[in-house]
């Protein structure tokens, strides 16, 4: 397409940004790193609807953003509803890889994140590095975050503290059971799964597992989903009927439904 | 292929001077202000209002001799509802060009050092009538005073609603108040400066596509481990990221550079760059060729989702505009424009797609 320009002319001048009158380069930026704070962070710049609603503050919490199903694609989101959130590294498992020049080796991070009062995620990463895969995997922990719903064993005094219903999770060949504990139990189950529990904010369970809980991936799933799935159980309290609320996104939604669909010019 | 990134600034008063700014917002500078576009080619099919112009970018090109001066502009409508449609009936991108021996400008400036050369106006050069709200040609005047030109009825019944009402006849011109109110029917004017973009790949950990086919351990690989085969054969569902890798190949990218609002990916010489998308869907296949020269028309530049910060939208107007990204393909000759003044080009758009991350779990 373009030659270099014969001598004399003036140079190169294609592109936006390297046009004559303006100087070499076009204009620059006043002072680069302009806008970085110390820590080498940008302050956030929100990219999505939804997250230029939260910087704006017109989301008030993090279960209306729950309530419409809506896509969380920022982890700076969640950052803004829970400041408060507590992760833990599970495991880090080097896995490998055969090439022809023998092995390459990377780490994967298992991550848990919660704060202890019914927001729990998890995040696995794997990274060449054990230092990136946990901070990747921190990231995606965050932007997995669910909601749990916590119930009670017997007579309704005081707060909830375990699962409201027996709830099950399957991932591979781990099936894992949570089932509501009388207060002052504890969390009864393997080293993994507590750590996950804790984090949920359930105070009191039993739980069972079966199959190769020794797969920590897939244990650590199973139980995940188990958690999840207390919001996704129809208890009879909830047989009221619901007036559904017009979500002020609602246009908002309507329009992610339909970005599956082809765009044609 | 190196990309030049655009950032928004703040207008400073270098501004005013410059002939061919790059800019978001406010009311077009035409290259050739004698031949301002008409507003029949930027209505919005949907409602059948005239667009605003959302941004303009001077791209000059060192060859054809005609696009050493190459403006884009790109108008979009401002009504929110009618972004759902198809993109090419709510927005459209123009492409204007002169040559460097033109008849609307002449350099000034020092001669000694190549990067001082300016262009001012010649004075020669009788700008045509624009009307007053957004810019465009000027074809229709104020029934009574005659002395505001407008493009269409719309704006002149706006015009009328904040201010000219008041003042029409009496020969003053617009009031602070009434000026204000006229650029907010604009989007606020801001600068665009470029910088070349320095992406370092520290995490090249982009590789995790093909995990499947790891043997994986789920012991620690301790070197005094006997057994040659894992204790346990079940092997853990795969726990990457399947969910919109294309989102977080995106989200790496701009990370570095998180308030970028433009992508300019087309080099002199280069081969035209591949745009950063922000889904797997509504990739832009058959892009139809330049009707001008037949050409097949190549990726010039996207406007990225963060230029949406500083339009002054209304975060809770569930029908404002939104996007993922904006994709904007251009004829790769530049071919000459001639009498029509503006070859229109084509853009496209990408959503963000509706999965989030939680979604693998559930």
């Amino acid at each position: 397409m373009a030659d270099n320009a014969p001598a004399g002319a003036r140079g190169e001048r294609g592109g936006f940004g390297r046009g004559r009158g303006r100087g070499r380069g076009g204009r620059g930026r006043g002072g680069r790193g302009r806008g970085r704070r110390d820590d080498g962070e940008q302050a956030w710049v929100p990219v999505t609807k939804l997250g230029r609603l939260v910087k704006d503050g017109k989301i008030k919490s993090i279960e209306q953003i729950y309530l419409f199903s809506l896509p969380i694609k920022e982890y700076q989101i969640v950052d803004a509803f829970l400041p408060k959130l507590k992760d833990e590294v599970m495991k880090i498992t080097p896995v490998q890889k055969q090439t022809r020049a023998g092995q390459r080796t990377r780490f994967k991070a298992f991550v848990a994140i919660g704060d202890s009062d019914g927001h729990v995620g998890l995040g696995v990463k794997c990274a060449k590095e054990v230092a990136t895969a946990i901070r990747g995997a921190i990231i995606l922990a965050k932007l997995s975050v669910i909601p749990v719903r916590r119930g009670y064993w017997g007579s309704k005094l005081g707060a909830p503290h375990t699962v409201p219903c027996k709830v099950t999770g399957k991932c591979g060949s781990v099936v894992c059971r949570v089932v509501p504990a009388p207060r002052g139990t504890g969390i009864v189950a393997a080293p993994t799964p507590k750590k996950l529990l804790a984090l949920a904010g359930i105070t009191d369970c039993y739980t069972t597992a079966r199959g190769s809980t020794k797969t920590l991936g897939n244990f650590v799933k199973a139980a995940f989903q188990a958690i999840g799935n207390t919001y996704s159980f129809l208890t009879p309290d909830l047989w009221a009927e619901t007036a559904f609320t017009q979500s002020p996104f609602q246009e908002f939604s309507d329009h992610l439904v339909k970005a599956a669909d082809k765009k044609k010019y | 292929m190196t990309v030049t990134l655009g950032f928004a600034e703040p207008i400073d008063e270098e501004f005013h001077s410059e002939s061919f700014p790059s800019k978001i917002g406010g009311q077009p500078r035409w290259i050739d202000p004698q031949h301002p576009l008409n507003v029949s080619q930027a209505t919005c099919d949907e409602c059948q209002k005239p667009m605003a112009l959302l941004m303009q970018l001077y791209a000059p090109e060192d060859e054809p001799i005609e696009a050493f001066h190459r403006m884009l502009y790109v108008f979009v409508c401002r009504t929110g509802s009618c972004h759902r449609a198809s993109p090419s009936r709510c927005m459209r991108v123009f492409r204007a060009q002169l040559a460097e021996e033109n008849t609307v400008y002449e350099e000034v400036g020092g001669a000694a050092d190549e990067d001082d050369i300016a262009w001012a106006m010649r004075s020669s050069v009788k700008p045509a009538k624009q009307c007053v709200v957004c810019g465009m040609a000027g074809t229709k005047a104020c029934s009574k005073c005659h002395e505001r030109m407008y493009c269409s009825r719309d704006h002149q019944l706006a015009d009328w609603e904040v201010g000219h009402r008041a003042q029409c006849g009496s020969g003053e011109g617009e009031g602070e108040d009434h000026a204000r109110r006229l650029r907010n029917q604009q989007y606020p004017e801001l600068l665009i400066v470029s910088e070349e973009e320095e992406f370092k790949d520290k995490n090249d950990d982009f590789d995790d596509e093909d995990d499947g086919s790891d043997s994986e351990s789920e012991d620690e690989i301790q070197p005094e481990d006997g057994a040659m085969v894992p204790v346990t054969n079940e092997k853990a569902v795969d726990s990457e990221v399947d969910v919109d890798k294309a989102f977080l190949m995106f989200q790496r990218r701009i990370q570095q550079n998180s308030d970028q609002v433009i992508r300019y990916a087309r080099a002199p010489g280069a081969e035209p760059g591949q745009p950063l998308y922000v889904s797997d869907a509504g990739i832009p296949e058959d892009v139809p060729g330049c009707e001008l020269c037949g050409a097949q028309r190549e990726f010039e530049f996207q406007i990225m989702p963060q230029m949406l910060n500083f339009l002054g939208l209304k975060a809770d107007d569930p029908t404002s505009i939104d996007w993922g990204t904006l994709l904007v393909y251009s004829c790769p000759n530049s071919c000459d424009v001639k009498d029509a003044q503006y070859a229109r080009e084509v853009i496209y758009r990408q959503h963000f797609s509706s999965q989030g991350i939680g979604d693998k779990y559930m």
